[in-house]
């Protein structure tokens, strides 16, 4: 259990990132002009994680 | 994961790394205006596409009359066309000979109801540059096949980056940035942030990278193939000879044979796309996926008459859907500019890559000389 946790800690947000971006990329490729804003956001939230975590987070 | 795996992934990481960031730097500068090209191109157009209400588009070929006209000797082998984005206008690439180098390409764009010449584009400039750099750096194949072997090393170095990413981090949160303790640790952690969070999209470009500089490889490989069938019953005549067929009935008989789609490109007999015998009118179709799909009608250039038209075989549509993937150019201008931070925030990946390569050969450096002086 302990094991699973630290695995999730470690991988959890990268995983999901790559899954938000991979679907946006391809989502853009294939849809119309609403997947493409959509695309657009969802690109937008590892963006905005970097800068959050890099300007933000501070670790002692 | 035992310390020797640890070490042996390290070594991968840092020699893959080390041999193609300096390319990788060149990529991502170069290929920061590229992202904007329609823009910067558009900002750079000294013309406007006049239409009068209710007048009829002019002959295709009427307009390579024109097109021909301007340039004496010359002859046009391809016709461009970009309906959506540029509208009532074509683009025709005159030449001497049809297998020409590309730079020796005349560019002629005409208005297609008044006839009038809207440019003459030459192959220089910032962006004839950049476009050169990215691609080839100016040494044709070999260079473009050299590019694709530094995306694969790219594409290695990011596999054993994520392999030590867990590792590295696996006492730490995630997005740890240690701006108060040393340098050194700020750029590493900086370097882990922006790789583990961009790595799809590096992945991603990195891949469809290599797949377009295999595009020589995919032309050959289609024109042995798919092209080779489909002008078998012509292969042992004679190359034609006086005049060729009309432009404007090719197009129609592709449009008619296709109506679902619209034309691209004409490349005339003789040329890499096509036989010697053919037109190659090669046609695209309306959906976002679809337009980024060519597939080519082939008229034969003496009768008019369509002779085969088939979709493109998977390998040339690999490399047709890795183009957007790679340029960013498909989801209007706000994914532009996501593209254009990513491609900023990997230069900081290269340079922060780099800093602490060099970090750590000094303090071995260093470790060495005072070991050396203890003895």
């Amino acid at each position: 259990m302990m094991m699973r946790n630290k695995r999730f800690k470690l991988w959890g947000i990268p995983i999901v990132l790559a899954i938000i971006s991979l679907y946006a990329l391809i989502s853009a490729l294939v849809g119309g002009w609403v997947a493409d804003i959509i695309a657009s956001i969802l690109l937008a939230i590892p963006i905005y994680i970097m800068f959050k975590k890099y300007i933000w987070h501070s670790s002692k | 994961m035992k310390l020797k795996t640890a070490k042996r992934w390290f070594s991968w990481h840092k020699w893959t790394s080390l041999i193609c960031t300096i390319f990788l730097l060149l990529l991502c500068l170069t290929g920061l205006p590229l992202i904007f090209h329609e823009e910067i191109e558009h900002l750079q157009e000294n013309f406007t596409v006049e239409t009068i209400e209710g007048q009829q588009r002019l002959s295709y070929d009427k307009l390579v009359e024109i097109a021909e006209s301007k340039n004496p000797g010359k002859h046009v082998r391809y016709a461009f066309w970009e309906k959506d984005e540029h509208p009532n206008q074509v683009l025709f690439d005159v030449v001497e000979h049809p297998d020409d180098h590309f730079e020796k390409s005349k560019y002629v764009l005409i208005n297609e109801y008044t006839g009038a010449v809207l440019s003459e584009p030459e192959n220089e400039g910032f962006m004839y540059i950049m476009l050169r750099l990215h691609t080839d750096m100016f040494a044709g194949i070999p260079g473009k096949l050299f590019m694709g072997l530094m995306g694969i090393l790219f594409i290695i170095s990011i596999v054993s980056g994520i392999v030590l990413y867990g590792p590295i981090m696996k006492n730490f949160d995630f997005g740890m940035v240690r701006k108060h303790k040393s340098k050194r640790l700020q750029w590493l952690d900086t370097h882990n942030l922006l790789g583990i969070v961009m790595v799809v999209w590096l992945t991603v470009v990195g891949l469809t990278g290599i797949i377009n500089t295999l595009s020589d490889v995919v032309l050959g490989l289609w024109q042995q193939g798919q092209l080779a069938e489909m002008t078998a019953p012509y292969k042992n005549e004679k190359p034609i000879e006086g005049s060729l067929s009309s432009l404007e009935a090719a197009v129609n008989v592709a449009e008619n044979k296709i109506p679902t789609m619209d034309v691209s490109l004409v490349a005339y007999p003789g040329t890499p796309f096509t036989s010697k015998h053919h037109y190659a009118v090669f046609m695209k179709g309306n959906t976002e996926l679809t337009s980024r799909l060519l597939m080519p009608v082939l008229i034969d250039a003496k009768s008019g008459t369509i002779t085969d038209a088939r979709k493109m075989p998977w390998y040339v549509n690999t490399l047709f859907i890795s183009q957007p993937l790679h340029f960013g150019d498909y989801g209007g201008i706000t994914l532009k500019i996501i593209w254009a931070v990513f491609d900023v925030l990997t230069i900081v990946i290269l340079i922060t890559g780099l800093y602490l390569w060099f970090e750590r050969r000094k303090s071995k450096i260093t470790f060495s000389k005072n070991n050396s002086k203890v003895k």
